[in-house]
């Protein structure tokens, strides 16, 4: 990110703005789409952050922190996403295999689906220090500066977020003739 | 079978990461072209430019004939607005005041005559120092509905001069949805809001609060510059319900505080002054307790089962116009049946009074079998 860059997008040039936009596009649908888990409102959700950022920028002191400020922008959008309730997907979609973000050999098929189906009952809100942590790899107090939340309100969310999923993975663990000899014995 | 039927789970960090790893990193062309074609039109928000198209400075209405040339000029702009600032009816507020306004946050917020501004859409009434422009709400607000945006064109908003960047607070709010109650509401509110906004920085916990003697619930942000003071960005909220509406009240602390400190809820029973739409509080559709049929009012009309017409208030008084013969029940009255009814607000209970013979006399008993209670939400 180039500070110049965005001072002069900050200043209303398009042409900067649109530099920037390009730069950071692929980033903030990833992280949209790992959050909300559907690819049609991860585009609407980085389509508006876009738009606020470009409406919002001259309020913007500290152009150093541009990227972290998209950050807002963006799981705010994806909060809206997700409240306004549109097209909240309860199946399992099938992902995208091409390119980078092809399965990783870790996960299996199973753990993917019980992954998928875990994450999905999480609030927004966990999602997200889910997502920053895991998969942008910023640490909770990152996370907390990043979604200007406590560092306690972080942790409990990690908390009960990786709870959840631990949940799904184990119930997964449990094979058939075990739950059965427990149920018997 | 896979082998992550025997990982053990301290394993989950690398295979949460793994799985995250997964998915679409690409954005779409024709996303990216959208955004920025929508950021062609539209204007940054910046110093000198203000955010709103139709300002109206409060310091140019402190007396009655520049108020009235003020309020002709705004109801112009905002098309529909038919009041916006005028001298209370009663009370002490009636005359500009001088009032000390402090800054505990070191952002000024002005100082020295304050003047009442009494919202055209909710009814309520604050005092605000002379230096402020308003722009009152011209269209409903619905957040549940995803309009959780705190601005024009749902919100009074505040600002002040066109060099202070980013100094504005806004009130919004909506009618009192059909069973809420003053903690349910505002629950609903907390759940419902993302704190932060546009800046970096760290919200307070909601806490709760008094407005007007009424039970709210505030928190403020902070935007998290090493500098301690207090940033334009910065904002305090209030949430409350108050005389059948859900408020919010946001922005810059200072003048936040100043909103809240002087707070009046909208009455429930009589606004004065001349004729124009029906009050936000009294829109909806409202059924009488002893169960002879319902009335569904909007801003200019009114309709009850298969009859309509026109409805205008005039201060305690609300007019019934018909919109025919027919409509007005079998032909017995005229054309032009008007009825007049006085009506006033309490906890939710709507009453209706006939004061003179309309001509539908069905409306009359209707009106006069009350009171009603509201069964629907605002008409759209």
């Amino acid at each position: 990110m180039s500070i110049a860059l965005v001072e002069r997008a900050r200043a209303g040039v398009e042409e900067a703005f649109a530099s920037l936009a390009r730069a950071a596009g692929d980033r903030l649908l990833a992280i949209a789409f790992r959050i909300l888990r559907d690819l049609g409102l991860a585009e609407d959700a980085v389509q508006q952050t876009l738009v606020a950022a470009w409406r919002e920028l001259p309020s913007l002191r500290d152009v150093d922190k541009f990227d972290a400020w998209l950050h807002r922008l963006l799981v705010n959008a994806c909060y809206r996403e997700v409240r306004r309730g549109r097209h909240w997907a309860s199946n399992v979609r099938v992902l995208p295999v091409d390119g980078p973000a092809a399965p990783d050999a870790i996960v299996s098929v199973v753990a993917r689906d019980q992954l998928e189906r875990g994450f999905r009952r999480l609030p927004a809100e966990q999602r997200a220090v889910f997502v920053f942590h895991h998969y942008l790899g910023l640490s909770l107090p990152e996370v907390a500066d990043q979604l200007g939340v406590p560092l306690g309100t972080v942790k409990s969310r990690l908390h009960y977020a990786t709870n959840t999923l631990r949940a799904a993975l184990e119930a997964d663990l449990r094979s058939p003739i075990e739950s059965s000899r427990e149920h018997t014995a | 079978m896979s082998t992550d039927r025997t990982r053990p789970v301290s394993d989950f960090d690398r295979l949460a990461a793994a799985w995250l790893s997964e998915g679409p990193t690409d954005l779409n062309d024709e996303v990216l072209d959208a955004a920025l074609s929508e950021v062609s039109s539209i204007r940054q928000r910046r110093p000198m430019a203000p955010w709103r198209t139709s300002p109206m400075s409060i310091s140019a209405s402190v007396g009655v004939a520049r108020l009235a040339a003020s309020a002709a000029i705004v109801a112009l702009v905002v098309g529909g607005s038919y009041l916006l600032l005028r001298q209370p009816s009663v009370g002490p507020g009636a005359s500009p005041s001088v009032t000390p306004s402090p800054s505990p946050t070191g952002i000024p917020i002005g100082v020295g005559l304050t003047q009442p501004f009494i919202s055209p859409r909710y009814g309520y009434t604050v005092q605000v120092p002379i230096a402020w422009q308003a722009a009152p709400a011209t269209s409903d607000w619905h957040p549940t509905d995803g309009t959780a945006d705190l601005d024009n064109p749902m919100a009074d908003v505040f600002q002040i001069g066109p060099a202070a960047d980013g100094i504005r607070a806004e009130i919004v709010a909506e009618t009192q949805p059909i069973g809420a109650t003053s903690a349910s509401w505002t629950a609903q509110w907390e759940r419902f809001r993302v704190p932060g906004g546009n800046c970096l920085g760290h919200a307070s916990p909601w806490v709760d609060a008094i407005v007007a003697g009424i039970p709210a619930r505030t928190f403020s942000w902070h935007c998290g510059d090493a500098n301690p003071v207090a940033t334009p960005k910065d904002y305090d909220e209030y949430a409350f319900l108050a005389s059948a509406f859900g408020f919010v009240i946001h922005g810059t602390p200072s003048m936040v505080k100043q909103l809240v400190d002087s707070f009046g809820p909208p009455p429930t029973a009589v606004p004065s002054g001349p004729g124009g739409p029906v009050p936000a509080a009294l829109i909806g559709e409202w059924k009488a307790a002893s169960g002879a049929g319902s009335v569904t009012i909007a801003a200019q009309s009114w309709t009850s089962g298969k009859y309509s017409g026109g409805l205008e208030r005039n201060g305690d008084q609300l007019t019934f116009t018909s919109d025919g013969v027919v409509e007005c029940g079998g032909g017995s009255g005229s054309s032009a049946a008007t009825g007049v009814s006085t009506w006033s607000l309490a906890s939710g209970s709507l009453v209706l009074t006939s004061v003179t013979d309309d001509g539908c006399g069905w409306r009359s008993d209707l009106f006069n079998s009350g009171p009603f209670s509201r069964i629907g939400p605002a008409a759209s």
